[in-house]
């Protein structure tokens, strides 16, 4: 129910925004936002189911954690 | 030119003011008390001339290109492709930094104040919100901030001068006690957290009209802020001590709890959570509109405008996804998060300040 809540939700923005930028054959704009919505409506999907994803930080403290496994070697801590 | 409207001195430097304060109000005394116990103060004290200078950079960053954001400077000085790479790297923190604050309002709310919302429905309102400001542009968020900026700092001052009462001085003793490498990180912390995570005023650095004194008052504003933050720090370990501030998620909310005074004036909690949410409002709005400029800008779009609904529809997933609990944002990343705090805002911009430099040498050399 909420899933469909959502991705109805997704649909009618793009049905705002998307004819304008189709008519005015604004291409790149059409190609950007309509990748961008459908990112957005698949985490707004998962947000509104409350389900499990793997958070973005962990790319985060992938590229950290030998900086700071080094930094705690030098200063001993 | 993406955004038409024109930001005032006066306006550009509350802006930064709240940038500063916003989202560090309530965490910034427990990631440095972590880190330097009971000297924490004495490290957000030193903390404050050297976040100036670092703002000093940015402002410096942005004198030597008018008229071009971050994406601009970086492509121009770097070659396309590094220029590209960079700057996704820093319109990816801008897309988690909105998230994060979205995702901390919701957290705060919910654990706190309104204990039976879904979470859903207050990331959903503040999406919103933050939606409906960056769709009426820069104008409006500057003059918003101007009007705004009287609360937040009567509402800080206000929390300090009522724990007078309940100050405990030898909660600071013993002095000597932490070792050097703490104190370092302390320092650090103290830089990175308010004044490094202003770096999203490069992206609206070329919308300010250039006045004079621009670079003075944004300089002083980031200094106010750290200011303001020492305060909060420093109270909060004189009425608390070190060890209830590092373990306190909220810290700043519990000190608001306890201000009685002649058991008259107390339970101001909510006026101080009105205070952090006004003041986080204006951090993730500017994160939104630097990220829906750089999108812009990247892809040399027409206007940025457009791309309103879905980047919100994004901001409100993301919220829910990037942390899977409460304490992951406040205690688990915290590390990692200085870590990426102190590559984007200290070594990428003196990177590109470097390139800039010595270019600018090759070319006298040449001449």
């Amino acid at each position: 129910m909420i899933t469909v809540t959502v991705i109805v939700v997704g649909v009618i923005v793009g049905w705002i925004d998307l004819p304008g930028l189709i008519r005015r054959k604004e291409w790149k704009e059409t190609a950007v936002y309509s990748s961008m919505l459908l990112v957005a409506t698949f985490f707004s999907v998962i947000a509104a189911n409350l389900w499990e994803f793997p958070s973005p930080l962990y790319i985060i403290m992938w590229i950290y954690e030998p900086v700071n496994q080094f930094l705690a070697n030098i200063t001993g801590t | 030119m993406l955004e038409q409207g024109r930001l005032g001195t006066r306006q550009l430097a509350t802006l930064t003011f709240m940038m500063v304060i916003g989202d560090m109000m309530l965490i910034y005394p427990s990631v440095i008390t972590s880190y330097a116990k009971q000297n924490a103060w004495i490290c957000a004290l030193i903390g404050i001339p050297l976040g100036m200078g670092l703002m000093a950079m940015f402002l410096k960053l942005g004198n030597m290109n008018p008229g071009e954001n971050l994406v601009q400077i970086a492509r121009k000085h770097l070659g396309f492709w590094p220029g590209t790479l960079l700057s996704c790297f820093y319109l990816f923190f801008f897309l988690i930094g909105t998230s994060t604050h979205t995702r901390e309002v919701g957290d705060f709310m919910t654990s706190q104040i309104f204990q039976y919302t879904p979470i859903r429905i207050i990331t959903l309102m503040f999406v919103i919100t933050i939606g409906w400001g960056a769709y009426k542009g820069l104008e409006t968020m500057g003059r918003t901030s101007e009007l705004l900026l009287p609360i937040v700092i009567v509402f800080i001052l206000v929390l300090s001068f009522c724990l007078l009462p309940k100050v405990d001085v030898s909660n600071l003793k013993p002095v000597t006690d932490t070792d050097t490498v703490s104190i370092m990180q302390g320092i650090l912390v103290s830089i990175i957290y308010p004044v490094g995570e202003t770096i999203p005023i490069l992206m609206i650095l070329p919308y300010t009209a250039r006045q004079a004194h621009r670079t003075r008052d944004v300089i002083f504003a980031a200094g106010l802020g750290n200011l303001m933050l020492a305060m909060l720090v420093t109270i909060s370990l004189l009425v608390l001590g070190a060890f209830l501030t590092q373990h306190s998620i909220y810290a700043s909310f519990i000190l608001s709890q306890k201000i009685s005074i002649g058991g008259f004036f107390e339970r101001i909690e909510a006026i101080m959570a009105t205070s952090w949410l006004i003041s986080t409002y204006f951090k993730a709005m500017i994160y939104l509109f630097a990220f829906m400029v750089g999108i812009a800008e990247l892809f040399k779009l027409k206007h940025y405008r457009v791309l309103l609904l879905p980047a919100c529809m994004l901001v409100f997933g993301m919220a829910n996804v990037v942390a899977p609990n409460l304490t992951f944002i406040v205690i688990t990343i915290v590390p990692y998060w200085v870590d990426w705090d102190t590559t984007l805002g200290i070594l990428l911009p003196g990177l590109l300040m470097l390139v800039m430099v010595f270019k600018k040498r090759i070319k006298s050399i040449s001449n």
